[in-house]
């Protein structure tokens, strides 16, 4: 059997940001353990005003004879890292929606389709402190930087996304939230390969390989999706690769982040109030059964339709089929009483559900520390449950196809092979800031708050304010998206900081 | 674990866990976990065993590397020269399932004088202060013990002399149900053969999944070590032993452990 090497996180992370400085202080690695929150100590932007990147970093671990030896940097291996980006919106269809793939294509009238793929091509590097750029990229001519690839003093694998710069060259006019023509952002995504030679020998071995996003940045980090792209992978593993969940959920590591990430809601939306004054009664557990039971029946059930009206249901944020409410009665309001909203996970659901019912296990010593340890399956939990798990209309850093359409080779792990970089971005808008200035709240619910906050609180002050104040329309984002504040936990309150607008 | 939970309000949790073998714990080890593992001592260290300590101090970042390198270099060894003329060795990880982490691992001719010394160590002035400092700055995120057990004959460093030239060294662990009285002679005979040369090979003394047996096996290099262990995997008399084991235990010899090290720059014998 030998020795077997996988690239880990297997789906990472890597942010966009308009800071040029790519030497070590000008940007900051992404979270690599669960439930931490990285804040730089030099901020999230220059002092310019400019969002640092946010690098996703790859390592490699290695398994012999099936056992688990550790990490295997370039002191006991030369490894080779080939990675590559593209950004394939402006070819791919139109999004009209979940399930509803055979849209028209964007840019139709374009008839050389490649002159709207930014495909700067595969870059690869040897052994540690390599860098590469994705600088040839064109869109309809005109060069598109993608990012950078580079190795650390441990040979590491450090990405860095695009900057943030959308444009048009034709100068079309910013119509839709998704699909504006003659349009490119920068955001991009693709695959992250490695081959391993240990020491000594001459044999190299192909590591299982990953995947890297670049997606937008991430303005408030320590407010999670209720729903995160790890729940939502974690789901996709559960269906469609037979991946077993304790059947006996833990009320620390299963029960607790569910509650809190609700609460934490507060910080970014003016729509919880005291509404979700019962989960703080939930917590300590056990609470009662009858306390339990309430905060239970809050929660919209998965199995039921997703178009289907479930008023005054949590979560309190719209559901993937939107476009399909849209179509069947006009969105909804609360005077109509139509709103269709996005349940948990069948997963998610069913923790909730063993809760409410008495049967979790009951290890609560306080809220969950993150520690210190880095784990092969910590860092890809850390990069997914930072991204959102939907909905997916069309979705801030990957779309619908990741969970529902891709295939896995395990979980977590795309199938590379029948994958093409640029795939898991193509279905988002064009450019991201449309969608982005859009999905504000949305009588009456939200969309993601916890990646474009609705309303946050400032330093020194008590009444909340709208986050993306000053901005009124798509190209305000295209232009100023940089400006928007960056929230952090101060104390016990979560404000905003860093605004440059 | 973090550490200010190891020293802190955790720390009869982790001794209970880990056997109260940890230096940094061992000044809050309560009278009663020191009485149950004398007495277990007593029957196990007889005359011509040797009782080897393994501390696996696990460093948070590499960052902190050169803060636990100071601790061992400047604190802790001088103290245990000081205290013992023992043998002693430490070995920084460079594959192993926690990085950073230094190995020490030390020779005693018995746990009443390793508990004895610890005693000492752990109220040494130097090494206390030492200690606090790199409480201060959260170096460690975990501290593990592991104690064997082991003939006098089977701790071959440093009186190898070529062991510290060796490139690396690996730390394998097996779990052996067919080994109850001992790893039999014909286990030597086979590794001895292929070229597998142990400087340390001895018994765990408590903990999960026993018997368990370590063995710390120098090699010129990864290419080396991985042609050794090939060979081991095709040798007919290995294979047959295995296979003998499965029929009557079970189960062969299964590698549960792995980890690969190289001589510390301040190790003794370095």
């Amino acid at each position: 059997m030998g020795w077997v090497f996988k690239i880990f996180p297997s789906i990472g992370v890597a942010r966009i940001g308009n800071c040029p400085d790519d030497s070590p202080s000008g940007f900051y690695v992404g979270p690599e353990i669960p439930g931490s929150v990285i804040v730089p100590l030099n901020g999230y932007k220059d002092a310019q005003g400019r969002v640092r990147h946010q690098a996703a970093r790859f390592r490699i671990y290695g398994w012999e004879n099936g056992v688990f030896m550790g990490e295997i940097t370039s002191s006991v291996a030369n490894i080779t890292w080939t990675v590559e980006l593209a950004n394939t919106k402006a070819a791919f269809n139109e999004f009209q929606g979940i399930g509803r793939t055979n849209g028209p294509l964007r840019n139709a009238s374009v008839t050389d389709r490649s002159s709207l793929m930014i495909t700067p091509g595969p870059r690869t590097i040897t052994g540690p402190n390599g860098a590469a750029i994705f600088d040839t990229g064109l869109f309809m001519g005109t060069p598109v930087p993608l990012g950078e690839i580079r190795t650390d003093a441990r040979g590491r694998l450090l990405v860095l996304g695009g900057f943030g710069a959308s444009s048009s060259p034709t100068n079309a006019p910013l119509t839709t939230f998704a699909n504006n023509d003659g349009w490119h952002d920068d955001v991009s995504d693709g695959p992250v390969t490695a081959t391993v030679t240990l020491k000594g020998t001459k044999t190299p071995v192909e590591a299982s390989g990953a995947w890297v996003i670049c997606p937008p940045p991430r303005f408030a980090p320590p407010i999670f999706h209720i729903i995160t792209l790890y729940d939502a992978l974690l789901q996709t593993a559960v269906d469609r690769l037979g991946y077993k969940v304790p059947a006996t959920p833990s009320f620390t590591n299963d029960v607790y982040p569910i509650l809190k990430r609700a609460m934490d809601y507060q910080w970014v939306t003016t729509k919880i109030g005291n509404k979700h004054s019962p989960l703080q009664d939930v917590i300590p557990p056990p609470a009662t059964a009858d306390q339990r039971n309430f905060v239970f029946q809050a929660l919209r059930d998965p199995a039921i339709t997703p178009t289907v009206d479930t008023p005054h249901l949590m979560p309190a944020i719209w559901t993937d089929f939107f476009a399909d409410l849209l179509l069947i009665r006009g969105h909804g309001s609360p005077a109509t009483g139509h709103w269709a909203n996005h349940a948990l996970t069948p997963t998610q659901y069913n923790v909730m559900k063993n809760w409410a019912a008495g049967n979790f296990t009951n290890d609560w010593v306080g809220p969950p520390s993150p520690g210190t340890n880095i784990t092969p399956d910590g860092l890809t939990r850390a990069a997914l449950e930072n991204c959102s798990g939907g909905p997916f209309f069309p979705g801030i850093e990957t779309s619908f196809f990741t969970r529902d359409v891709y295939p896995y080779v395990e979980p977590f792990r795309l199938d590379g092979t029948q994958l093409s970089a640029g795939d898991l971005s193509k279905q988002q808008a064009i450019p991201w800031q449309t969608d982005f200035f859009d999905c504000v709240f949305q009588s009456p619910l939200s969309w993601w708050p916890a990646a474009h906050p609705d309303n946050v609180f400032t330093a020194g002050s008590n009444n909340y304010v709208t986050w993306d104040r000053g901005l009124s329309n798509f190209s305000d984002m295209v232009n100023f998206w940089s400006g928007l504040g960056f929230l952090v936990q101060s104390g016990d309150v979560v404000i905003e900081t860093e605004r440059t607008l | 674990m973090r550490l200010e939970t190891f020293w802190g309000k955790g720390v009869f949790h982790m001794i209970s866990r880990r056997s109260a073998l940890s230096w940094l714990g061992v000044s809050a080890v309560g009278a009663g976990a020191l009485n149950a593992f004398s007495a277990f001592a007593k029957t196990r260290a007889a005359n011509g065993t040797r009782v080897i300590s393994l501390e696996s101090f696990c460093v948070t970042d590499a960052s902190q590397v050169p803060h636990l390198r100071s601790y061992m270099a400047d604190a802790l060894l001088p103290c245990m020269d000081r205290l013992r003329n023992s043998r002693r060795m430490c070995l920084e990880a460079i594959v192993a399932p926690h990085t950073p982490q230094t190995l020490l691992l030390a020779v005693y001719p018995s746990f009443n004088e390793m508990l004895e010394e610890r005693a000492c160590i752990a109220s040494d002035p130097r090494v206390s202060s030492a200690r606090a400092k790199i409480e201060a700055s959260q170096v460690l995120d975990d501290v593990r013990s592991q104690m064997l057990v082991a003939s006098e004959e089977s701790v071959r460093f440093p009186a190898e002399s070529a062991f510290a030239k060796s490139g690396l060294f690996e730390v394998r662990t097996w779990h052996a149900p067919a080994w109850c009285e001992g790893p039999p002679p014909e286990v030597s005979s086979v590794l001895s053969r292929i070229g597998i040369h142990p400087i340390l090979g001895g018994a765990t003394a408590a903990g999960e999944h026993l018997p368990r047996f370590t063995y710390v096996v120098p090699f010129d290099s990864l290419a080396a070590r991985q042609q050794a262990w090939a060979s081991l995997d095709g040798d007919t008399q290995w294979t047959e032993m295995q296979r003998e084991s499965i029929t009557r235990y079970g189960s062969g010899a299964r590698t549960t452990a792995k980890a690969i090290y190289e001589l510390a720059p301040y190790s003794p014998s370095a």
